[in-house]
C-alpha cells in the first residue's frame, strides 16, 4: 500500500448539551507518498475537524462514531493514547493558519525550535542551537543568527510562518498538514510561502495535506485535491483533471464563482 | 456610486518615526521615513481602498489620518477646516466624526468589560449622552443594526467569536454616527464566510448612513468589490491610484501589475511556482530595524529601456539584446539620431530613436519627458581622448571626458531616478570600464573619471535601494569597438558586454567585472595591487 494516509468512512459528530450534530458524514480521503493533496471546503464544511482527527486533538465534545484512519498501517482511531502520541506526534506535523498565536510569545524562536528537535529527535542542546540554525536557513529567514534571539512579535507575519514551516519540517515527518497556512498573509507572501513549501515538500518527499478555501491557492499547489461538502468528501480527482473539468455540481459552482471573485485582467 | 462634496483631504502627507533599532548618529535617535508625500481625497459617502504589501505604510496612513501619529508634514484638511496641529482638546469634536475599526477586535476590545460598557463609552466621553437610559436605548438599535442580539449587551468579549467581536467593533465605530470610519485589515483574521458577512454589513452601513470609508487591506478581491477608488502604496508612497475598475483593468504601475500578478487565479499554472517575481524581496527589507540592503533584481522581458549611445558599439548591442529577450520597448538615444536610422528600420514596432547628448541638460529633460514608461536605464555613452597628464592640451581632453562619463551619467541617473521610482523600481546599469578600478599611462584622466563614476554609482545605489531601484556597475575590460580601435587584443566582442549585463541584472548582482581581462584585475586587485598595475601597464594601446 503507498498510501500514506488512508481514512475511511469517517463519522464525526459534537454533543452539546445533549443535542448531537454530525459534522463529518462517512468521509473518505487517501494520500499518497510525496503527494500535495488540497481539502478544500467552505468554513463549517469540517475541513478543521477532519485535520484535529488526524491529529488526535479533537477537542471532548466530539467523538468518532465510525471509521478508520490508517496511517503507516496503523488504525489511529482504536490506538492507546500514549501510543497513538508516539507514532502521529513524531510523523504528522502541522504548518497552522495563524502564526502569532502558534508560537509562545514568552519564549524566543529558537528555544522553541529547539525544544521540538530534543524532544522527537532527541539531540542534545548544542546539536538542536545547529540544527535549528540549519532549519531557519532552509527557509530563507536572512541572518538566522540574530532571528533565534528573537521574539516571535519581532517578526512580520511572512517571517513567523516561516518559523513555523522550519518546526514543521523540523523532525522530517511523513505528513504534514497545513492548515491554511497561507490565509493571513498578503499575496506577494503569500506567494513566497508557498514556493517555500513546495520546495521543501519536494526536497523531502513529505506527503502534505493542504487545507485551503482558496482554488486560486489549490491549483497552484496541489497534485491531487478532495472537495469537501457538507461533511462529505464530493469529489477526489488529480488537480489537472478537477480544474479542466469538474465533475460534481457543487464543485463547478464553486470554481465558477472563484473565478468570478478573481476575473480581473492580471496578464498584461 | 455616491459621491458628495469634499469630506477629507490629505495634502503632502509625511510621516517619520524615530527608529531605536537603528545607532544613534551625533547623538540623535535616526529617524525612519515611513511616508513620503502622500495626497488624497475623500468624499461624502465614498470608499477609497489602500492596498499595499505589508510594510507599504497602509496602516500608518490610517492612523495617520486619524491623528494617532503626528504627521511630520503636510495637511490634513477635514470638512475644510486644517486639523493637522489641532490640540487634543479641540480634536475632541472631530474624532466623533472619524472613526476607527481596529485589525485585531481581541486587543481593541477591553477584556475586563461588558459588551454595554464598552459601546456606551463614546457616549458619554465624546457624544455628550450621560442619562444611562438613553445610553442603554442607542446601544440597543446599534447592536441590533449590526446584526447582533440584545443579550450581548451583558457579554464580555472573550465570549465572542471573531466575527461577533469585530461586529462589536464595528458597532462602536458608528455609536456616534461619524462620517468617515477608517477601517483598517477588519476581516483579514476571519474565515471566509465571515468576512463575506461583514463586508455586506459594512457596505449597507456605508449606503444608509452615508458613510465615507478608508479600506485598508491587503486582499486586493476584497478592495474590488468594496471600494469605489483605489491607492496603491509602496515603500510609503502612492504608485498608483484611480478608479478600481480603471486599476484592475489596466494597471498603470509595474508594482500594482506585480500585486495582482501575485493573486493566484483558480486555474493550472506550473510555473507559477517557479517563476521568481522580481519585486519579492521587499518584505523583508521593509520591516523596521531589518537592514535595508535588498537584493533588487530586475526582470528583462517585458521591459522597458533608454540605451544612451545607441548608434554603435556596445550601446547598438543592447539594443539588439533588449529587442531579443522580450523588452516591450527601448528608446535609443544618440548625439546624431540619423545614425540610428537603421536600428529603427530594423525593429521598427519595439525601438524609438531619440535625439540625446548627455551634457546637453536640455535634451536631458526632453528624453525624460517623452520616456515617462522606462523601468530600465542604460548609461552607455562615454568619451575617451587618450593623453598624458602632462600633455599640452591635456586640460579640455580631462574636461570633456569628465564631463560626459561622469557628469552626463549622473545627470541621466537623476533625470530618471524619479520614473523609474514612479514605475515600480527599475533599474539602472552604468557602463564604465575597468579603468575605474585600474590605472594606465597616457589614460590618467579617463581612468579618474570612470572611477567617479563608479563611486557615483555607488553612492546611487545607496539611495535608490530604498525605492527597489537596482543598481548596476558594469566593468568591461577592452571590448572591441571603433572607440578601442587602437588597442592590441584581447579584446571582447560588445555584444558579449550586453548578453552579461542582462544576466547580471536578472540575477541581482551589484558590480560586474565583464570578460576575461576585467575579472582577472578584479581578482587581482583584491591580492596583490601593485603586481596588477605593473602587469596592466604593459597592455597599452599603439
Amino acid at each position: 500500500m503507498n498510501a500514506v494516509l488512508d481514512v475511511q468512512n469517517l463519522y464525526l459528530g459534537v454533543s452539546q448539551k445533549r443535542h448531537y450534530s454530525p459534522i463529518l458524514n462517512g468521509v473518505n480521503l487517501e494520500i499518497q507518498r510525496s503527494q500535495i493533496h488540497g481539502l478544500v471546503g467552505e468554513s463549517g464544511a469540517g475541513k478543521s475537524m477532519l485535520a484535529k482527527a488526524i491529529l488526535g486533538i479533537l477537542p471532548s465534545s466530539t467523538t468518532i462514531d465510525k471509521g478508520y484512519i490508517h496511517f503507516k498501517g496503523n488504525d489511529l482511531v482504536g490506538m492507546p493514547r500514549y501510543e497513538r502520541r508516539q507514532l502521529a506526534s513524531r510523523h504528522i506535523a502541522m504548518i497552522p493558519q495563524d502564526p502569532m498565536t502558534s508560537l509562545n510569545p514568552v519564549r524566543r524562536v529558537g528555544n522553541q525550535l529547539g525544544d521540538v528537535l530534543r524532544l522527537h529527535m532527541k539531540l542534545n542542546r548544542t546539536l538542536a542551537q545547529e540544527r535549528v540554525l540549519e532549519l531557519l536557513n532552509d527557509v530563507q529567514i536572512r541572518d538566522p543568527k540574530r532571528v533565534v534571539h528573537q521574539y516571535p512579535f519581532e517578526l512580520s507575519g511572512g517571517m513567523r510562518q516561516r518559523v513555523l514551516i522550519a518546526m514543521a519540517f523540523s523532525c522530517k515527518p511523513e505528513l504534514i498538514i497545513a492548515d491554511e497556512p497561507t490565509t493571513a498573509l498578503d499575496v506577494t507572501v503569500q506567494r513566497q510561502i508557498l514556493q517555500l513549501i513546495k520546495q521543501l515538500q519536494s526536497e523531502t518527499g513529505t506527503s502534505v495535506l493542504f487545507i485551503s478555501h482558496d482554488l486560486g491557492v489549490i491549483a497552484k499547489i496541489c497534485d491531487h485535491v478532495s472537495i469537501l461538502h457538507t461533511g462529505n468528501v464530493v469529489e477526489m480527482q488529480s488537480a489537472v483533471n478537477l480544474f479542466q473539468n469538474p465533475r460534481h455540481e457543487y464543485t463547478q459552482n464553486l470554481l465558477e464563482i472563484t473565478s468570478h471573485y478573481y476575473r480581473f485582467e492580471n496578464t498584461d | 456610486m455616491m459621491s458628495g462634496s469634499k469630506l477629507l483631504e490629505v495634502q503632502n502627507l509625511q510621516l517619520a518615526l524615530p527608529d531605536r533599532s537603528r545607532s544613534r548618529l551625533f547623538g540623535q535617535v535616526p529617524e525612519t521615513k515611513i511616508l513620503t508625500d502622500i495626497s488624497l481625497v475623500i468624499n461624502e459617502g465614498e470608499s477609497l481602498g489602500i492596498v499595499g504589501e505589508s510594510g507599504s505604510g497602509k496602516t500608518s496612513l490610517g492612523r495617520t489620518i486619524l491623528r494617532l501619529h503626528e504627521p511630520t508634514g503636510g495637511k490634513l484638511i477635514f470638512q475644510g477646516k486644517d486639523i493637522t496641529h489641532l490640540s487634543e482638546k479641540h480634536l475632541k469634536s472631530f474624532r466623533k466624526d472619524i472613526q476607527m475599526i481596529f485589525q485585531d477586535p481581541q486587543s481593541s476590545l477591553n477584556p475586563r468589560h461588558q459588551i454595554r460598557v464598552i459601546l456606551s463609552q463614546p457616549l458619554s466621553t465624546l457624544g455628550h449622552v450621560e442619562s444611562k437610559a438613553e445610553a442603554d436605548r442607542i446601544t440597543r438599535v446599534v447592536l441590533e443594526r449590526v446584526g447582533l442580539s440584545h443579550d450581548f449587551r451583558k457579554r464580555y468579549p472573550h465570549e465572542l467569536s471573531g466575527g461577533e467581536r469585530q461586529r462589536i467593533g464595528i458597532a462602536r465605530a458608528i455609536m456616534l454616527r461619524p462620517k468617515l470610519i477608517v477601517a483598517d485589515e477588519i476581516v483579514s483574521g476571519l474565515d471566509v464566510s465571515t468576512q463575506a458577512r461583514i463586508l455586506n454589513l459594512l457596505q449597507g452601513l456605508k449606503r444608509d448612513l452615508n458613510l465615507a470609508l478608508i479600506f485598508i487591506s491587503h486582499d486586493l478581491a476584497v478592495v474590488r468589490h468594496l471600494c469605489d477608488r483605489l491607492l496603491v502604496l509602496r515603500n510609503g508612497e502612492v504608485v498608483e491610484s484611480g478608479k478600481v475598475r480603471r486599476i484592475f483593468r489596466s494597471p498603470k504601475s509595474a508594482y500594482t501589475k506585480h500585486l495582482l500578478s501575485a493573486v493566484p487565479l483558480p486555474k493550472i499554472e506550473p510555473d507559477w511556482l517557479i517563476g521568481n517575481p522580481s519585486m519579492d524581496s521587499s518584505e523583508m527589507s521593509n520591516e523596521l530595524g531589518e537592514k535595508r540592503t535588498m537584493e533588487n533584481k530586475f526582470e528583462v522581458s517585458n521591459c522597458t529601456a533608454i540605451v544612451t549611445g545607441a548608434n554603435r558599439g556596445i550601446g547598438r548591442e543592447f539594443v539588439e539584446a533588449l529587442v531579443g529577450q522580450g523588452a516591450q520597448k527601448v528608446y535609443a538615444c544618440a548625439r546624431n539620431i540619423d545614425s540610428l536610422d537603421d536600428l529603427v528600420t530594423k525593429h521598427s514596432d519595439k525601438v524609438q530613436a531619440i535625439k540625446l547628448d548627455i551634457t546637453n541638460d536640455e535634451d536631458i529633460a526632453n528624453a525624460a519627458d517623452s520616456c515617462t514608461d522606462i523601468n530600465l536605464l542604460i548609461n552607455n555613452a562615454g568619451i575617451n581622448r587618450l593623453q598624458a597628464f602632462i600633455a599640452a592640451d591635456s586640460m579640455s581632453g580631462a574636461q570633456e571626458e569628465m564631463q560626459t562619463n561622469y557628469f552626463g551619467t549622473l545627470s541621466m541617473c537623476r533625470a530618471f531616478a524619479p520614473i523609474l521610482r514612479k514605475n515600480g523600481g527599475g533599474a539602472i546599469v552604468n557602463i564604465l570600464s575597468i579603468l575605474a578600478r585600474v590605472n594606465l599611462p597616457l589614460m590618467g584622466s579617463l581612468c579618474a573619471s570612470k572611477s567617479a563614476a563608479l563611486s557615483m554609482t555607488q553612492g546611487v545605489r545607496a539611495e535608490l535601494t530604498k525605492q527597489g531601484t537596482a543598481v548596476l556597475a558594469v566593468m568591461p575590460g577592452a571590448v572591441d569597438t571603433d572607440m578601442s580601435r587602437d588597442f592590441p587584443p584581447p579584446k571582447m566582442p560588445p555584444a558579449q558586454v550586453a548578453k552579461d549585463t542582462l544576466s547580471a541584472l536578472q540575477s541581482g548582482e551589484e558590480e560586474l567585472y565583464c570578460g576575461d581581462m576585467a575579472s582577472g584585475v578584479a581578482q587581482g586587485l583584491a591580492g596583490d595591487p601593485k603586481a596588477v598595475e605593473k602587469e596592466f601597464a604593459g597592455y597599452l594601446p599603439g
